[in-house]
């Protein structure tokens, strides 16, 4: 049953590539904003449920702790940073990565070089046994995690007001404006969520990876491997993109450990030649 | 061949008389720079080495993110390609230095035209993004691929030229290639193959109107870019004598970005000055602090809000302002 | 009610607009005529607080607040409903949703509905479901004009709404214009055509090189053929639709 594992674990890792790339590419859509910051974020979250599951024994109280905690960081650097260059996107890129090397280093200094694992709950621990396939019963609740999210953010999106808003800014950001909106607001409040949805999944993630210092630089660029190959902007898109990277990632470092990487990044560069825009990816 | 308009042909020359006094400048620095190894200890002058390598290397990346427009965040991948081919050519079939560094020089360039072919289609973001890619694929290889690569412990036992094996002759050695090069670019830069680089860069629809096209511009400003980042990354290598992941990882690249960018994305020598300052900041910093990357982080973030242009702008703006109040005095 | 004084506006080093003064009473109907190039959509542009072209000098006010300098959405949220050039329909929207997001609350006693829209443009409500970018050019404009009257606007901005329509559809959206102003609303409509212009607006401003160069009413402009000829280049009382667009 070896496959079957190996596309079980797959599967629950685009579930976690899904919680990281998901609040990344909708924030890429509505403001053209490239946060490459964002595994440093991941990584604060993953450090900051490390200490609170450590001293309070409550996992949800670290992942409540995280969210808020990076919510707040983000809307700092949103107000601070990102307004005072906005229309500029390569200047954002260039803060953003400026942003995400001080915020890891600066985890390196607090937290320390060692890989540390955050402790998953008994209720949710231990092991499950699937048409003969023993697998770790978190995993199970990361992907069901996953799944509750895309279905969430799918129903904002698509049924709800604010879901047209943030379309609409998608579509002509400029016009919304001349509608009547806010648009830096709507763009802060996405751009807060995004940042509380990946501080908590960075506790999620911690659980099940580990968290460990340049954590930060591998979940940002599997983040964007994901955002890439669905297509900037497009939450079906970072879906898609999840799904098939989870796989890749699993599939390549059963049978081919030693060109993982190559696995994963070929088709994006391929890809990106034939449909410079992804799969799925917004218009300019 | 787009037949060369009239007016141009006569400009040709006025660029070229342009061109003397920063070559002789350069020439004047070089001869300044050869008597160093007089001056230093053998630390000092290994950290000048470092620079002027790493310098060319920044000027490389230049040719695509100041002079192209195109902001790369891969160009790690290129240096270390070319020190990772060197290094392989020795440990694996013994070949000399000299030997090897013409094929390593060669992989680089093949690299950038994989990289040039693979991101044609993007601009902007996506640009950054594909670059991004490029670099970690790179890097996932030479990390992942360790029967070959040795992996996170890299390869050792780089051999310098036997002429040059010295610290204070291979200094030399680097000087004068590294000084050639520079010279060689900035020919490059002031010539029509530089002007078209420049012309995408600042309006790529009129230069396709004019029937350039911008594919081929961007991959002859790539293969520029590789050629002289190949030759940078045998320098590195028979420098450091020694290759890991970590001169190919995305670190490595946005250091390469920081230089440009605090040095002067629009000036030539502006990479140059940044390297200066980031290698021996990072030296002068490190009796201090291990907090490098924080340091590197928080100076990226100033240059981008407030650095206009990098120190090579501020400089230029200052000695315009001084040039403008003295003939203000003379008046 | 709206005033515009001596507003000067530019992209980056070019100057668009040099001297634009003129104002809209409440319950007038103004058209902006003017050649291509002469400034009509930069004038509603900067009007709307839109970032680019930028305003230099000059001041814009609205029901004796200051307009000019404020971001775009407050100028909207203040009374002005924006039908731009182009249409700019969300394309990934549809119809209904277009409508639902530029919902603003009223300050009239009839504040504008959903319902109240597809009763001006019935041909919407057959299409409420369908996507924005999926609508003919036609349809596309009755729901811009739609979208603008979601915000209860005190002043309906127009920019060119005739521009690339079938014939017949441009009868449809002036008529509905026209109707709108019939009801009092307050209209500043930008046109190429002077015919369709004089359909709806009782009052000219031409704008030529950025400036305005008259500000008359209908009648008197449309008795005076020289002047319509220097500013507007066409033939004397010539009612047909504008000339094709010279490709540059």
């Amino acid at each position: 049953m070896q496959i079957g594992q190996t596309i079980l674990n797959g599967l629950t890792y685009s579930g976690l590539l899904f919680l990281v790339s998901s609040g990344f590419t909708v924030m890429f859509g509505l403001m053209r904003v490239l946060n490459l910051a964002h595994g440093a974020f991941y990584l604060w979250g993953s450090y900051l449920g490390l200490v609170v599951v450590g001293a309070t024994g409550s996992f949800l109280a670290g992942i409540l702790v995280a969210a808020v905690a990076i919510a707040v960081l983000g809307l700092a650097t949103e107000v601070a940073l990102f307004r005072r260059v906005r229309g500029n996107p390569v200047a954002e890129v260039l803060l953003t990565l400026g942003l995400g090397f001080v915020l890891g280093d600066l985890a390196l200094a607090f937290f320390g070089g060692n890989p540390e694992q955050i402790a998953v709950p008994d209720l949710i621990g231990g092991s499950l046994d699937l048409f003969g396939i023993t697998f770790p019963r978190y995993r199970l609740v990361l992907l069901a995690v996953a799944v509750v999210l895309f279905v969430a953010l799918r129903f904002t999106l698509v049924g709800t007001r604010l879901g047209a808003l943030i379309r609409a800014g998608v579509d002509d950001a400029e016009m919304l404006e001349g509608l009547g909106t806010n648009i830096n607001r709507l763009a802060t409040g996405v751009f807060v969520v995004s940042a509380a949805l990946v501080g908590a999944t960075g506790v999620l993630g911690g659980a099940f990876l580990g968290v460990h210092p340049g954590g930060d630089i591998e979940i940002l660029v599997l983040a964007v491997v994901v955002v890439i190959i669905g297509g900037l902007g497009s939450l079906d898109g970072a879906a898609i993109g999840s799904v098939l990277i989870g796989l890749l990632v699993s599939v390549g470092s059963v049978f081919a450990p030693e060109f993982l990487y190559f696995i994963i990044y070929a088709p994006v560069i391929l890809l990106l030649f034939f449909r410079p825009r992804g799969l799925l990816g917004v218009a300019n | 061949m787009t037949p060369i308009p009239k007016g141009t042909v006569v400009r040709v020359p006025g660029r070229l008389r342009s061109s003397i006094v920063p070559v002789a400048a350069m020439v004047a620095a070089l001869v300044l720079l050869t008597s160093l190894p007089y001056l230093l200890q053998a630390y000092g002058v290994g950290l000048v080495t470092e620079t002027l390598i790493l310098g060319l290397w920044a000027v490389s990346l230049n040719v695509l993110a100041g002079q192209t427009g195109l902001i790369s965040m891969g160009h790690a991948a290129t240096l270390g390609t070319s020190a990772y081919v060197l290094a392989l050519l020795q440990r694996n079939l013994g070949w000399s230095f000299f030997q090897a560094a013409p094929v390593a020089v060669a992989a680089a360039v093949a690299i950038s035209v994989l990289f040039a072919l693979s991101a044609a289609r993007s601009s902007g973001v996506y640009f950054i993004l594909v670059t991004l890619a490029q670099g970690m694929l790179v890097w996932g290889v030479v990390q992942r691929w360790s029967s070959i690569t040795g992996g996170d412990d890299g390869l050792r036992g780089i051999v310098r030229p036997e002429a040059f094996s010295d610290y204070y002759s291979y200094y030399w050695f680097a000087l004068w290639i590294v000084g050639a090069s520079l010279i060689a670019l900035l020919l490059i830069q002031r010539s029509q193959i530089g002007l078209r680089l420049r012309g995408i860069r600042d309006s790529p629809k009129r230069m396709a109107a004019l029937g350039y096209s911008v594919g081929t511009q961007r991959l002859v400003a790539f293969c520029i870019s590789g050629f002289f980042a190949g030759v940078a990354g045998v320098l590195y290598a028979g420098y450091v004598q020694f290759i890991s992941p970590s001169t190919v990882y995305v670190t490595q690249s946005v250091e390469g970005l920081l230089m440009v960018i605090l040095g002067g994305i629009n000036s030539f020598f502006g990479p140059l000055i940044g390297a200066v300052v980031v290698l021996f900041g990072r030296a002068g910093l490190s009796l201090f602090t291990e907090r490098w990357l924080t340091i590197m982080g928080v100076i990226l973030i100033l240059v981008v809000l407030f650095g206009h242009d990098g120190i090579a702008g501020r400089v230029r703006a200052l000695s315009q302002a001084i040039r403008r109040r003295i003939r203000g005095r003379a008046e | 009610m709206l005033t515009l004084n001596s507003v000067c506006a530019s992209y980056g080093t070019a100057e668009t607009l040099q001297d634009v003064t003129f104002s809209v009473a409440e319950g007038e109907s103004v058209a902006l005529l003017g050649r291509n190039g002469m400034g009509k959509t930069s004038t509603l542009r900067v009007l709307m607080g839109m970032r680019s072209p930028a305003l230099v000098s000059g001041e814009i006010t609205f029901d004796g607040a200051t307009l000019s300098r404020r971001p775009a959405y407050e100028v909207a949220r203040r009374g002005l409903g924006y039908v731009p050039q182009g249409r700019r329909i969300f394309g990934s929207l549809t119809v209904l949703e277009n409508l639902r997001i530029a919902e603003r609350a009223a300050r009239e006693s009839r504040p504008w509905t959903v319902e109240r829209v597809y009763e001006l443009f019935p041909h919407l409500r057959r299409r409420r479901g369908v996507l924005g970018g999926r609508l003919s050019g036609g349809e596309q404009q009755m729901l811009a004009i739609g979208r603008a009257l979601m915000t209860n606007p005190a002043v309906l901005v127009l920019d060119e709404p005739s521009e690339g329509l079938a014939p017949a559809m441009v009868g449809e959206v002036m008529a509905a214009v026209a109707e709108l102003h019939r009801e009092g609303l307050t209209v500043l409509i930008a046109e190429q055509n002077l015919a369709l212009a004089a359909e709806v607006a009782a009052r000219f401003v031409v704008l030529e090189n950025g400036a305005v160069a008259a500000d008359t009413d209908r009648e008197s402009f449309l008795d005076d053929s020289a002047l319509q000829a220097r500013l507007l280049g066409v033939g004397p009382a010539d009612r047909s639709p504008p000339p094709q667009r010279t490709p540059r």
